[in-house]
């Protein structure tokens, strides 16, 4: 057998073969309909047209084959495709090239064979139009040129199946064109060189409002708003005829819509050369909206400059990292420095530049600035405020309020890089407040001088001092001395008011029984009571401790009192009582007077307010009294309040904090949970100490000011870091020990916290010195109880070594002792060093003279006499000594 | 305490006069009049039995405050207690008062019928 060799061109040959793309395609009924004509045409059974493929002949269509390829070893037609004419194999057996071919030995048993080359346009021979039989025959020259046309015919077909592809994939091409045409959101209009309008894409359309019939073969020049067709054309570049252009940048023209009306066109116009015409492809947006858009927000940036320029509050962007990046003019005014200097300089040598020896050294200053600044920085904290002295650019000095805030940018970085700070001039402010204060100074001490004198004069005559009086004369003076009392009265509320109002009046908060208050307010208006006949009667069943400031409490209880003597008819009865009510102390004032309208009650507590306008005059009221009481009350967090039943008298009453004894310690709440703080709260209850409640970080700053807490337990939540930052920035706060507590806390677990936070109750912190066998240990459990674990020494040689042992932080001392007395000990270990700074509460029967109580003073040092406290007397003050010790002195 | 010797001091003509009385006649005391803290150091550097002073604070030269460190610093035995008597009453006053070692701080304007009873209930604390 012979293999056909390779034609010398086979490469390209390939090629050309595969270009068909027919390969392995299905069968097709028009080249079908080719070989079944063959095939009767000459009577033979088999008919392909076989396509040779590198490795195999591929038949597009066979009759009488079940295949549709075999080896192009075996390949008849890789022979015929050699030559070009047709390749006729009379008998295969008889022919040495086939007789051992398998396709001859062995099925379709081939005998006769005749294919003719079909050719491809370039005139490669993709194959054969070819006839098969199983027996020996010839061919006569005219079935040769039949079998030639019909070869030519499917020759044909196959090319123009190559045709055909090709159409396709153009018209592909143009409806994808077509697709992106359609979809953009650019109007695309191509025009020829004449100006003429060639196509134009929907979005042209809707932009120019036209329907194709407007606009297709129509000028150019009538969608451009003052721009000829030269104009419009020299947006290319230079117009070589046939040149392509890249499209320049889009520019900005005037559009008009076929209704006439005109828009902002971005437009960009490229030429390219289509059949050798000039084509012009116009791009072009409506660029309304966004130059509108843009305008919007120049106009808002325009806005909001103006109100950053034109602020009465100095404003700057600071970088947190370095300088201020812009200021604005009013900072620029208020420092007196350029913008442009502001612009080089840091926030923290602006808080630096204060040079007064008064105010705090620079470098601390420095240091609290840099702190804050970092705390902003580590997102610790989100703003500060600070009030502080600022040397100006010209050196002289203004007090400023700054907030610093941090600036939340809209992407959230890594960590924030700006901040605003706002700087107010509150020079005049704290002047005013200055001189205000020095006014009222001055007014308290010039009014009262003069008013002494007379009050003083006139109370000596009325008095009798300098012997009897006519009865009219006597009469008169006593008016004269009623007016000199109501005026140094109205002297003292106005000051009073003044200064309450003012929120300058610090608080000085004890634990206070409130039986005490209630006995010092009646014993200041009893002459007052007495003189209208009306008697004040006391109701304090229960022994009721409030947390107060008892000269501010009996202030307000001595107001109400006297309202309520004033409208009490005489012979009537006053109650003056106080009970645990809703978990406060709440004080009630019940008189029998004429009431108060319900329509008033709410006022009643306003300056100047009073039932009846006369009132004021009959009553010699300074009509400042309620009003101050309701400050005073306030101020405790308590809650005043009126109540009254016609023709039944007025009730008036206010609630109070009730002091718990022991340690404060302040639980924060977070704002967003509440459940575990309950809890929290019990459990430092249930430990004897005092729980206090914040919500916020500010709240919590003011309480500690008032109560100094030992500790602060933050339970762990999402604004934990926060609020501990908030804390920080707070010097007062600062050296207060904060826990953070998980959700689950046990209550042991807790206790352990606490004494890891407050030395003071690990256990032995208290030291007892008592030699009464029973008093000793009552104090010990008494103090326990309260969870303050104290130790005992029964002499004066066992509290020594106890001492040296471990220094306690409190020392409860009896001064007679069987072995030495109190003093040597005293003298002792404060010699020592030992009990210097260590809280001594002195408990004995020895009734100090004050040399003696000197001798002890040298430290802090408080009494209790055996005969009028008892064992709950100590008990209450060591816990409270013991908070003010823990806390420190209040600031 | 039995009312004693009493140095009071203030600068005010009639306050004094009307103090006086008020002390004397009322309340049984020996009063020493200075009406200056310079001469209350004077009568204090000559004269020292006292039993108590009464000493206003605003006064022009040497103050309140001024003129007890003065008679504290050896010219009174340190027993003898100092009460101040001031308009300027505010409860910030006070304890600064108090801080500076005074047994007490009394009110202007005061009810003279019942000043030396005042007086007498700061002493006994």
């Amino acid at each position: 057998m012979t293999e056909a060799p390779l034609p010398p061109d086979e490469a390209a040959r390939l090629e050309s073969v595969r270009a068909l793309a027919v390969l392995d395609t299905p069968q097709e009924e028009r080249f079908d309909r080719l070989t079944r004509i063959a095939a009767d045409l000459f009577r033979v059974p088999i008919c392909t047209i076989t396509l040779i493929d590198a490795n195999r002949q591929w038949f597009k269509s066979c009759i009488g084959l079940d295949s549709r390829e075999t080896p192009r070893a075996f390949s008849f037609c890789a022979h015929a495709v050699l030559q070009d004419e047709t390749l006729v194999i009379p008998d295969a057996q008889e022919d040495e090239r086939f007789a051992d071919n398998p396709l001859v030995t062995g099925e379709p048993r081939i005998r006769f064979y005749a294919g003719h080359p079909l050719y491809s346009p370039e005139g490669f021979k993709l194959g054969t139009l070819c006839l098969i039989d199983r027996v020996p025959r010839t061919m006569e020259a005219t079935e040769i040129v039949r079998l030639r046309e019909l070869a030519q015919v499917a020759e044909n077909e196959l090319n123009s199946l190559e045709l055909s592809h090709a159409l396709r994939r153009l018209s592909d091409s143009e409806q994808r064109l077509h697709a992106v045409m359609d979809g953009v959101a650019e109007g695309i209009v191509t025009f020829a060189a004449d100006g003429r309008v060639l196509s134009a894409n929907p979005a042209a359309l809707a932009t120019f409002r036209a329907d194709p019939g407007d606009l297709l073969g129509r000028g150019v020049d009538r969608l451009v708003q003052g721009m000829n067709l030269d104009e419009i054309r020299a947006r290319v570049g230079a117009v070589e005829p046939g040149a392509e252009t890249e499209p320049r940048a889009r520019t900005l023209v005037t559009g008009r819509r076929s209704d006439g009306t005109l828009f902002p066109l971005e437009l960009a116009i490229s030429q390219a050369n289509v059949a050798g015409e000039a084509l012009f492809i116009g791009i072009g947006m409506d660029v309304t909206v966004a130059r509108e858009a843009e305008r919007a927000l120049r106009q808002s940036e325009w806005r909001f400059r103006a109100i950053f320029d034109s602020a009465a509050i100095g404003i700057g962007l600071m970088r947190l990292d370095g300088p201020i990046v812009d200021a604005n003019a009013a900072l620029a005014q208020m420092l007196r420095r350029p913008v442009q200097e502001l612009r080089a300089m840091e926030l923290r040598e602006l808080i630096a530049a204060h040079h007064d020896p008064d105010a705090r050294p620079d470098g601390e200053a420095a240091d609290e600035g840099d702190e804050l600044i970092a705390a902003l920085r580590g997102r610790r904290a989100h703003q500060f405020r600070r009030d502080l002295p600022i040397t100006r650019g010209d050196g002289t000095t203004m007090w400023g309020s700054l907030t610093v805030s941090v600036l939340q940018e809209e992407e959230e970085a890594e960590a924030p890089r700006f901040a605003i700070a706002l700087l107010e001039d509150i020079t005049s402010r704290r002047e005013a407040e200055r001189v205000k204060d020095e006014f009222v100074s001055v007014v308290s001490h010039e009014l009262r001088t003069p008013l002494t004198s007379i009050r003083g004069s006139l109370g000596l005559v009325t008095g009798g001092v300098m012997g009897e009086l006519p009865p009219e004369v006597q009469a008169m003076l006593d008016v004269a001395e009623q007016n000199a009392e109501r005026l140094v009265r109205l002297v003292n509320d106005i000051l009073d008011i003044e200064r309450l109002g003012s929120g300058r009046v610090d608080l000085e908060l004890a634990d206070v029984a409130a039986r005490g208050l209630l006995e010092q307010a009646v014993d200041t208006v009893e002459a007052m009571a007495a003189a209208g006949a009306v008697t004040i009667r006391i109701h304090a069943p229960q022994e009721v401790d409030v947390r107060a400031d008892g000269l501010r409490v009996v202030q307000a209880l001595t107001n109400l009192l006297g309202n309520a003597i004033k409208f009490s008819p005489p012979e009537s009865e006053i109650v003056v009582s106080v009970a645990v009510s809703d978990g406060a102390a709440r004080f009630t004032v019940a008189d029998n007077g004429r009431g108060i309208p319900d329509e008033l009650l709410d006022g009643i507590f306003e300056r100047f307010r009073q039932v009846d306008a006369s009132d004021s005059r009959e009553k010699g009221g300074t009509g400042l009294g309620l009003a101050i009481a309701r400050t005073i009350v306030e101020q405790h967090r308590g809650r005043i309040w009126a109540e009254s039943s016609p023709g039944g008298g007025a009730t008036f009453r206010f609630t109070l904090p009730l002091h718990a004894p022991g340690v404060g310690v302040l639980v924060i709440e977070g704002e967003d949970e509440s459940d575990g703080v309950g809890r929290i709260v019990e459990q430092v209850r249930a430990l004897g100490h005092r729980p206090l409640l914040a919500h916020t970080a500010a709240e919590a700053i003011a309480l500690i000011a008032q109560e100094r807490p030992g500790a602060i337990l933050l339970p762990l939540g999402d604004r934990c870091a926060e609020i501990r930052a908030e804390l920080a920035l707070d010097a007062s706060t600062r050296e207060i020990p904060v826990v953070l507590v998980g959700p689950s806390l046990a209550t042991d677990e807790l206790l352990e916290e606490l004494r890891t936070a407050i030395p003071l109750l690990r256990p032995g912190a208290v030291l007892i010195v008592e030699d009464d066998p029973s008093l000793g240990p009552i104090l010990c459990r008494a103090l326990s109880a309260r969870g303050i674990p104290a130790r005992l020494a029964r002499d004066g040689a066992e509290a020594v070594q106890a001492v040296r042992d471990a220094p306690p932080g409190l020392v409860v001392l009896d001064l007679v002792l069987p072995d030495a007395d109190g003093f040597a000990i005293v003298d002792l270990l404060r010699g020592d060093g030992l009990l210097r700074d260590t809280p001594l509460l002195v408990y004995s029967a020895l009734d100090l003279d004050a040399g003696a109580r000197r001798r002890l003073q040298d430290g802090q040092t408080e009494f209790l006499g055996k005969a009028d406290a008892t064992p709950q007397d100590v008990e209450r003050r060591v816990s409270q000594l013991l908070g003010r010790v823990v806390g420190g002195p209040p600031a | 305490m039995i009312p004693g010797r009493l140095l009071l001091v203030d600068d005010d003509d009639d306050i004094r006069t009307i103090a006086t009385i008020s002390l004397e006649r009322v309340g049984g005391w020996t009063v020493v009049a200075a009406s200056s803290g310079a001469a209350a150091v004077a009568i204090a550097q000559a004269d020292d039995a006292f039993d108590a002073v009464l000493l206003d604070v605003m006064m022009p030269d040497l103050d309140g405050p001024a003129t007890l460190e003065r008679l504290r610093s050896g010219l009174l035995s340190p027993d003898v207690p100092i009460v101040f008597l001031t308009a300027k009453l505010q409860p910030a006053d006070q304890a600064r008062l108090n801080r500076l070692g005074a047994a007490g701080v009394l009110a202007k304007p005061f009810d003279p019928m019942g000043l030396p009873r005042d007086l007498e209930r700061v002493l006994a604390r």
